[in-house]
């Protein structure tokens, strides 16, 4: 999946990026996790997201 | 050495706060800073190159640790190697990520490090190499020491040195701490760094408008991006490794909770099955033959008998009798940390823990403190440094005096078969479930007051690959913690017991007896409890037995019940269902303190033992985790809120009695 945009107050915004979520990065998101949250494949790195951060980024079927 | 020569001899490292720690370099030694993201093995390369030599300094309030020691680097010379926080990027997060940006780009020139080792994981390439470009930004100069090739070979990633140093700017070395290789490499890079003139800086401009920042971060993003393509080479990878697969296990939903909770019953059973045996067996050999050893030799040169006896054995041997018995404990939970850490396990631990501490403020990892905090506090206070968050482990750090240690179910044992017969159980199942109730409470008390400014960010946590834990890494790694700890521990439990033992050898004005010849309860010892007692009235115990006791407990709660033993004249109870001539003792004090309502009056004695200081032990470490100030704090707190509740306790109780 292709990010869009993350809807997120701007530090969390700036350690996502840094992260390697935004925009025109792609992600992959993988299993459900224990507290509703999921991990996201972003390159060769896993990354466990909190439900309320995954909700407000956006993405497109790339 | 050319570009070092003439700095000032002196220099500060600066703290969060006013107080500065200065660090001495000796004249004309260069100083090289350590930084990298979290998890990329920054502090075991630290380690790798220093020997054990580290030197944690501690600041108050915020606790960010720099390591920092002069190392005599074979064909470099003497250098002052600086070990930072980790950080994700110089746009600080946290206090520690604010202490790394401080240090390295905040200063003025002539005080900044003369050279940056940017540590970077091959696994996390671009992360690693966004920090590299901020602190070439900031006009310093970097070499490159990549760790984890082998885990990115694993997956299929393999990294052209040349290529990415090229496009870099900057020399890139492969190092691998964990096994001790590219030592050399790193050390001709350091060199050849150290004799070229630094870069003239474009200094980085986070404090400016947000849209300059964003945009100087996507020029940031986008020299990254092509560092990486120009430098990386993907192999055939499956999408799902092993790693994925295991990670489908240890987070999920219900398997992972039940996962983690088998993982730390198991440290419950490493601390109960390997170290207290060595404790029980550490604890009666200083009791007995290094104690009668003692008493025998002083005998032979004429001091037997006297107060040196008492001062060397009820003092001294004693007390370090005493931290000796914490050894076997620590050094079971330091490894069994150590495992949990280079595994990669505790990140999927702080996973599925998340949402339960997320009600206090606190994220996932905050519950291995407070869990090891059930088993002692003492090591529980020491894993605090699992969290990131110097806030986050301020906070751990004051609820874990909180959490009911195995010492004192002793206390709960004796008292609760005593005066409960048997409801004794339940008596001690609720003590347990008051002691949850109270972390939640003081957790979300001190999140409404003393520590506001904590953010409570969602969980986005990186889960670093798994790796194999190496035996001799974690051996070195406990040792290393195991060293701190008895360094900044011994000189207050010892200093502590041997008060405690003057105070009851000095008779009270207008007693007889000599001293280091009274007995205790015409001590000044008794004397001081008699005088405190008075403040316990509201809650039903105060006479001079319990006071005494309590104020034992403070330095161990072990102590308690010898304590009761040696004020009522009466043997120890051999067995906990056997209270024998003790509980008779105490069932009579409690009965005239209450003035005829013990059973509150017990309940509100176990209440205030539970919510007051643990012992010195946990001070000590205490102090070597959040500073003198906040230990204060938190002991004012831990009597604050011990007392109101057991005044509640027994007010309450004596109303339904």
């Amino acid at each position: 999946m292709l990010v869009a945009s993350a809807d997120v107050e701007p530090g969390l915004a700036r350690r996502l990026a840094e992260l390697g979520i935004r925009g025109g990065e792609v992600v992959t998101p993988l299993h459900r996790t224990s507290g509703g949250g999921r991990v996201l494949a972003v390159g060769d790195t896993r990354l466990a997201l909190a439900r309320s951060v995954l909700r407000r980024i956006e993405v497109a079927r790339s | 050495m050319t570009a070092a020569t003439n700095r000032p001899a002196a220099r500060a490292v600066p703290s969060c706060h006013d107080e500065a720690v200065a660090v001495e370099a000796p004249a004309g030694v260069p100083v090289v800073a350590l930084v990298g993201n979290p998890n990329v093995g920054k502090s075991t390369l630290y380690n790798q190159l220093t020997g054990l030599s580290r030197d944690v300094g501690n600041w108050p309030g915020t606790t960010v640790a720099v390591g920092r020691t002069v190392w005599a680097a074979p064909s470099v010379g003497d250098v002052l190697l600086v070990d930072l926080p980790g950080t994700v990027s110089l746009d600080p997060q946290s206090p520690d990520e604010q202490l790394t940006r401080d240090l390295l780009v905040d200063r003025p020139a002539d005080e900044r490090p003369d050279l940056v080792v940017v540590v970077v994981s091959a696994v996390h390439l671009a992360r690693g190499l966004y920090l590299l470009r901020q602190v070439q930004e900031g006009g310093l100069r970097a070499v490159v020491a990549m760790t984890m090739t082998d885990v990115a070979d694993r997956r299929g990633v393999s990294v052209d040195l040349r290529a990415l140093a090229t496009a870099v700017g900057s020399r890139v070395v492969v190092v691998d701490p964990r096994r001790g290789l590219g030592r050399a490499d790193l050390q001709d890079a350091l060199r050849d760094g150290l004799s070229v003139a630094a870069p003239v800086g474009t200094a980085t401009e986070t404090g400016s408008a947000p849209g300059d920042a964003l945009a100087a971060a996507e020029a940031r993003f986008a020299w990254v991006t092509r560092a990486v393509d120009v430098a990386t080479s993907h192999g055939p990878v499956g999408r799902t490794s092993w790693s994925d697969r295991l990670d489908r296990i240890t987070t999920a939903p219900v398997l992972g909770p039940v996962l983690f909770l088998a993982v730390m019953w198991l440290l419950f059973q490493a601390t109960t099955t390997v170290a207290a045996p060595v404790q029980a067996a550490l604890d009666s050999f200083f009791s007995g033959p290094v104690s009668s050893a003692a008493v025998r030799l002083l005998g032979t040169v004429g001091l037997g008998g006297t107060w040196v006896q008492g001062l060397v054995v009820d003092g001294l041997i004693a007390g370090v009798g005493m931290l000796l018995t914490f050894v076997p404990l620590m050094a079971v939970m330091f490894a069994f940390l150590s495992l949990l850490e280079d595994s990669g396990y505790l990140a999927r631990a702080a996973v599925v823990t998340d949402r339960t501490m997320r009600a206090i403020g606190l994220p996932g990892r905050a519950f291995l403190p407070l869990i090891v905090g059930f088993g002692c506090n003492v090591p529980g206070i020491s894993s605090t440094r699992v969290l990131p968050d110097a806030r986050h482990r301020l906070l751990t750090a004051l609820l874990v005096p909180f959490t009911s240690c195995s010492a004192r179910l002793t206390v709960y044992v004796l008292v609760a078969t005593t005066f409960f017969g048997e409801h004794a159980g339940t008596v001690v199942f609720a003590m347990y479930l008051v002691s949850i109730l109270l972390i939640v409470v003081v957790g979300l008390l001190l999140r409404a007051t003393l520590l506001r400014t904590m953010g409570n960010d969602p969980l986005v946590l990186d889960l670093p690959p798994y790796q194999l834990p190496l035996p001799r890494l974690v051996a070195t790694g406990t040792w290393r913690r195991l060293r701190g700890f008895l360094r900044t521990a011994s000189g207050i439990i010892v200093a502590t017991v041997v008060v405690v033992w003057a105070l009851s050898a000095t008779p009270a004005p207008g007693s007889a007896g000599t001293f280091g010849d009274v007995p205790v309860q015409d001590s000044v010892y008794a004397a001081a409890a008699g005088a405190v007692a008075p403040v316990f009235d509201p809650a039903g115990f105060g006479d001079w037995e319990a006071t005494s006791a309590l104020m034992v407990g403070f330095v161990a709660k072990e102590a308690v019940v010898s304590s009761w033993a040696q004020t009522f004249a009466t043997a120890e109870p051999g067995s906990a269902d056997d209270p024998g001539s003790l509980g008779d003792a105490l069932r009579a004090s409690f009965e005239s303190s209450s003035r005829g309502h013990p059973v509150p009056a017990v309940l509100a004695f176990l209440v205030f033992l539970l919510a007051y200081t643990p012992c010195v032990a946990t001070l000590a470490a205490q102090k070597r985790e959040i500073g003198l100030r906040w230990t204060l704090t938190g002991v004012g707190m831990q009597l604050v809120v011990a007392w109101m509740l057991a005044v509640a306790v027994f007010q309450v109780g004596r109303v339904f009695a």
